[in-house]
């Protein structure tokens, strides 16, 4: 089963996602903010990383430097923010994220449905 | 005789060097203090500024007197303000970067009296006995020497050593933005210092070469610049202010040099006036630039923040409506379907709002940015006309596409903003369509790509044509009882135009529908 990680701050969006990750077969693991999820990222293994900007302990960039300097796992990060500036979108990729998007324009189908394009792309990478 | 060599032999070089050093400094010191008066760092860099302008002056001046008495005289000043600038540069050293920092009880007990002490023994004999022979001008002063020069020559060399030895440790101690206004002060102080080794010690001491010497304030400008951009330029560092603040510089050396050329006390009095004139207002107008651009990006920020917290509630709002319209929660009656569509459109129309409000800012602010990549113009169109088919159904207007699907057509632009603007205008038509169709066709023509939005909607007259793509511009506001941002047009014109595109609409009146144009050059990048 393929399994993603949504590390997002507002309850309410867990929800949404969760629900529809899950309906579309997704193990679903939610972490609160960027310092739970570089916790817990090694120890739960997930195919991808459905990823906040900002969030309080640590915030989504600080999450993807974590994630490439302590880390040794490989996963796509998909940045899904509010924040629509050309320089949120140039930090995150700098960071190391595979996509950004802009949360306000996806419903929970649609999410689900980009997600599923990028693991896609990522296995016939391979 | 040579014309060009007696032109330059009339110039006086070094003093040019000076009044720009001077006016320089002046200029970014009443600048940097004018901005911050409360921060340490400010207050600390306006006394050195000072200080510095009084030693690069005095530095001129001691190769100026033949009389022993005045060249004794000037000598001692200038040990005496040698001493006030390390001891300005070590304060600067220690403070720097930080607003708030308290300097220590044993700088305001020790180090302060020490330089104090040491200066006022210039006043006796005690460094320097006499000038002793005569002197002409432009030579070097040869004074006799007492113990007292080892002990200052030590105080001085220590407090800059001590300044530099505190930077280098700042270097490593900080991070991020403060470490990299420390390094900009290291660097300059760095230039300064090899400047002042090369011109004012090998040179003259190695070579017996002094023509550099009355250059010393040019010398200290280095250090002035990179700390003064340091300090908060380097935040504001627009072609706006760059500009308003070379026009004071400009000004002020002009009126320098005038000052210095004038022959009479009159003269004198009314070019000091002029001077300090145009230096006041010089540094209110470098001040206000700055204010104007801080306030601007101020502005931006709360912008983008507003925008990122209002869109956070409608992104939830929007997730628990489509989950219920999707049947995630179990089946809902065709009343409650309606009912949560048109919450859907509703949230969808105020998300639309607020990035044109967005845009509209960052437009205004000249921060709007694009994302450029190449990208099939006719696949975009598609998308964008999946989003309205349920809406085109519900009004029961046929939405319909002629796209030639044989060639692709390739455009090297933003997506999201050519996004925005064929939804806008896709949107538009639908909205003044009340029956019949909406025509959307994309077609390359030489190395353009065209996309053209017909409908058969109520058209729009030809003297409302001009002013529909200006701001708060509706057609027809009366006609139809339409709500909208009366920006979307606007955008669309500064988006496409940014592009080194053009869009444009022709109507042949009330009634006779509408044909919106939008035209972008083709991609040059080879498919």
């Amino acid at each position: 089963m393929r399994k993603i990680m949504i590390i997002e701050d507002d309850k309410s969006l867990q929800e949404i996602y969760k629900i529809n990750f899950e309906v579309a077969g997704f193990d679903v693991v939610i972490e609160g903010d960027g310092l739970s999820g570089i916790s817990t990222v090694v120890e739960k293994k997930p195919d991808i990383i459905l990823l906040d900007i900002m969030m309080p302990n640590m915030d989504g960039f600080a999450f993807l430097r974590a994630l490439k300097e302590n880390t040794s796992i490989s996963v796509p990060v998909v940045v899904c923010s509010n924040l629509s500036d050309k320089e949120t979108y140039d930090k995150a990729f700098a960071a190391g994220a595979s996509a950004v998007l802009l949360k306000v324009d996806y419903s929970g189908k649609e999410l689900v449905q980009k997600i599923e394009g990028i693991l896609m792309q990522k296995k016939s990478a391979h | 005789m040579d014309l060009s060599s007696s032109i330059f032999s009339d110039i006086q070089f070094d003093l040019i060097g000076v009044v720009v050093a001077v006016v320089g400094i002046l200029v970014l010191a009443g600048i940097v203090f004018a901005r911050s008066t409360n921060s340490i760092t400010s207050r600390s860099f306006f006394f050195f500024a000072f200080v510095t302008i009084f030693w690069g002056l005095s530095n001129y001046f001691l190769y100026k007197f033949s009389d022993p008495e005045l060249a004794l005289l000037a000598l001692r000043l200038h040990i005496f303000l040698t001493i006030w600038h390390a001891y300005s540069f070590f304060q600067l050293a220690f403070v720097f970067p930080y607003e708030n920092k308290v300097l220590p009880a044993w700088h305001r007990y020790v180090l302060l009296p020490l330089a104090f002490f040491t200066s006022s023994l210039l006043l006796i004999p005690f460094i320097f006995k006499q000038v002793s022979g005569l002197i002409s001008v432009n030579e070097v002063i040869n004074p006799e020497q007492s113990q007292g020069i080892i002990l200052a020559a030590v105080v001085t060399f220590s407090f800059f050593v001590a300044g530099l030895l505190v930077l280098l440790r700042r270097v490593y101690e900080t991070k991020g933005d403060e470490r990299r206004q420390v390094m900009l002060m290291f660097t300059g102080m760095s230039l300064t210092a090899g400047l002042l080794l090369l011109f004012s010690f090998i040179l003259p001491i190695g070579f017996k070469n002094f023509n550099f010497v009355p250059y010393g304030a040019l010398f200290i400008f280095p250090v002035i610049v990179f700390t003064a951009y340091a300090i908060y330029l380097v935040e504001l560092f627009h072609v706006k202010n760059i500009f308003a603040g070379l026009f004071t510089f400009f000004l002020c050396t002009v009126s320098l040099i005038e000052l210095i050329l004038a022959e009479s006390v009159e003269q004198v009095l009314l070019r000091v006036a002029v001077f300090f004139l145009t230096l006041i207002i010089g540094i209110q107008l470098v001040k206000n630039t700055f204010e104007i651009e801080l306030a601007n990006e101020q502005k931006s920020e709360i912008m983008s923040f507003a925008t990122h917290e209002i869109r956070t509630p409608l992104t939830v709002m929007r997730g628990y409506a489509t989950m219920l319209l999707d049947g995630d929660k179990g089946e809902i009656s065709p009343r409650v379907r309606d009912l949560l569509q048109k919450i859907l459109i509703s949230g969808n129309d105020v998300i639309t709002l607020l990035s044109q409000y967005l845009d509209k800012s960052k437009i205004e602010l000249g921060q709007i940015e694009y994302v450029k990549a190449d990208f099939d113009l006719a696949r975009t169109v598609n998308d964008v006309l999946s989003t309205f088919q349920i809406n085109a159904e519900q009004k029961g207007i046929t939405l319909t596409k002629a796209v030639e699907t044989k060639e692709r057509h390739m455009v090297f632009a933003d997506q999201s903003k050519i996004k925005e603007v064929l939804t806008n205008v896709i949107d538009n038509a639908l909205k003044y369509t009340p029956h019949g169709s909406v025509n959307v066709s994309v077609r390359n023509e030489k190395d353009l790509v065209i996309v053209k939005v017909s409908d058969t909607g109520i058209g729009i007259k030809q003297d409302t044509i001009p002013h529909l793509f200006k701001e708060f511009s509706r057609a027809d506001l009366k006609r139809v009882n339409i709500l909208g941002s009366g920006i979307g047009l606007y955008l669309a014109k500064k988006f496409i135009e940014a592009h080194k595109g053009r869009i444009w609409v022709e109507s042949e009146g009330e009634g006779k529908g509408t044909q919106f144009f939008i035209q972008l050059p083709e991609s040059k990048t080879k498919h």
